[in-house]
């Protein structure tokens, strides 16, 4: 297809008058054209239909039936197609066949209406440059064929690069829905054993023989909350986030009625309220804030009565969410890799899988957020989220986490 | 004080079942009938083939339904009584080793009266039927 560009384009002749073809086919070739005579413009139109450079024709050559099939085959050009027709007419005044001529030609928007008397010169110069204009089209042609080549075979790496990467997120799914129930449940059954053991058998058991039992169980509690932890953070990183306006008052207050650690401490915190609606995803944002709540009670100061105080600060179009304690806090070297996944700063003593404030972050980032910690504070440490701020919504479309402002 | 209620566990894994019925037997419930499969426990609950015998089948009031086991899962099963209008009365507890949002979702969907990640202690069944 590529070299279908010939060095010289053919020139379609139809003169059927006396020797009026072999005479312009003779000038032509004179000049290096190649040519092809036809006796009517019916043989002519076979011909048309290959690579034809130009076609030349008299007017006498348009009396014919066929000429609504050239004006069929003139409209139908592809879009980069556009024939040079060159129609030689009778000259002088008089002459009235021309229009004819050119109407059975319909209306071509490449045609050149060359009069008789007619010199060598310029029929050869007008041809000439006719075959040049034709010879661009066919590039034209080409290119637009390599070019729909390349489309089609980049069409048919996207489709098989996002069947494959489904494949993968099918893979990775079905994976973890495994490493969920079947890693899992020796862990459960272990621990099951162990606290059944301590149960069943325990006036046989001396203190330290059930002290080890109660090892076995917390270790096998401990690797199992580590498999959660995994799996959150691998759900967390994959899931598809649709966002929507969400109201952080609301979130906060099921939080702390919901997860059974944060219920059971509820007059340790304090809303600041309004906090606010962002954009989120509900179940990420109870995730996010349940961890640094946990975090909060769990890094507390022996010294002093636990407080937790949750407010907002809205900061141009985003809306910055702390969390501050005051607790044992953190050493401000440790600001940047305390989110870091496995990374733990706190003391031996504090149960902890180093998973929670990886969750945090990559959540938060997926909702289009950043997230930090502020250790400068005195007593305890502040950390914060922050999220695009959303409008309330309206009525129409309440969700049970929407807001809606309406009086 | 349950001793009476009919109890029926499906469920695959045997140490899974042991320590279950332990924790039945601490809050009274002792008539428990047990089961490895989902196709066993359509025919069960259907009297259909070998549990035709209603005095030695009896139909049970409280059903623990683990959701990854043989054959037919919990959730097919589920399915399957919510199809059947003379099993309305009886309480589906579903019983997983995971909590994984699609299969909650799909258990809300279909209505349970309840869902719990393992193990259930004797505790939080003392709280149900207590």
């Amino acid at each position: 297809m590529v070299s279908a560009i010939r060095a010289g384009l053919q020139v379609v002749i139809v003169a059927p008058l006396g020797a009026d073809g072999r005479n312009i086919a003779a000038v032509l070739r004179g000049a290096g054209i190649e040519t092809e005579v036809c006796p009517d413009l019916g043989a002519a139109l076979a011909s048309l239909k290959c690579e034809a450079g130009a076609l030349v024709l008299t007017e006498e050559a348009t009396v014919s039936p066929d000429c609504s099939r050239l004006r069929d085959i003139l409209r139908d050009q592809p879009a980069w197609s556009d024939l040079p027709a060159l129609l030689i007419v009778s000259g002088g005044e008089g002459a009235t066949s021309s229009g004819e001529a050119v109407r059975c030609l319909g209306t071509p928007h490449n045609l050149t209406i060359l009069e008789r008397p007619l010199r060598s010169s310029t029929l050869v110069a007008t041809v000439r440059s006719a075959l040049v204009a034709r010879r661009r089209q066919y590039q034209v042609r080409d290119l637009l064929a390599e070019r729909n080549a390349l489309l089609g075979s980049l069409e048919a790496q996207v489709a098989d690069r996002t069947s494959k990467l489904q494949q993968m997120v099918e893979e990775l799914e079905s994976f973890s829905y495994s490493v969920s129930h079947d890693l899992r449940a020796p862990l459960r059954i272990l621990d099951g054993y162990a606290r059944a053991l301590c149960e069943d058998y325990h006036d046989k058991l001396d203190p330290t023989a059930q002290h080890y039992l109660a090892k076995i169980s917390t270790t096998a509690q401990r690797m199992d909350r580590l498999t959660q932890d995994i799996l959150a953070y691998s759900r967390v990183s994959r899931l598809d986030l649709t966002l929507q306006p969400v109201s952080l008052d609301l979130i906060a207050h099921d939080v702390i009625e919901q997860y059974p650690m944060l219920a059971a401490a509820k007059e340790k915190f304090q809303v600041e309220g309004p906090l606010g609606i962002v954009a989120g995803h509900v179940p990420s944002l109870m995730q996010c804030l349940s961890n640094l709540l946990e975090n909060a009670l769990k890094f507390s100061s022996a010294e002093r009565p636990t407080r937790v105080v949750i407010r907002a600060e809205r900061r141009s179009d985003r809306v910055r969410v702390f969390v501050q304690d005051n607790g044992i806090g953190i050493d401000s070297s440790h600001r940047e890799r305390i989110f870091g996944l496995f990374e733990r700063v706190a003391a031996k003593d504090v149960p902890g899988t180093g998973i929670g404030l990886a969750i945090v972050k990559k959540a938060v980032e997926r909702m289009g957020g950043i997230v930090g910690v502020d250790a400068a504070i005195p007593h305890g440490s502040a950390f914060w989220f922050e999220l695009t701020a959303a409008a309330a919504a309206t009525a129409a479309d309440r969700e049970p986490y929407q807001q809606v402002l309406a009086v | 004080m349950n001793g009476g209620q009919v109890v029926l566990v499906v469920e695959d894994d045997e140490d899974d079942l042991f320590l279950l019925e332990r924790e039945l037997k601490k809050i009274g419930l002792t008539t428990v009938r047990h089961l490895g499969d989902g196709r066993q426990a359509v025919d069960y609950l259907a009297g259909a083939g070998p549990f035709a015998d209603r005095t030695r089948h009896p139909l049970p009031e409280l059903l623990f339904l683990d959701l990854k086991i043989p054959r037919l899962n919990g959730h097919e099963v589920l399915a399957w009584i919510r199809s059947r209008p003379e099993l309305e009365g009886m309480r589906v507890f579903v019983l997983t080793g995971s909590d994984e949002p699609k299969d909650r979702a799909r258990v809300d969907e279909l209505g349970a009266a309840g869902y719990f990640v393992k193990p259930l202690l004797a505790p939080q069944l003392q709280e149900l039927f207590g």
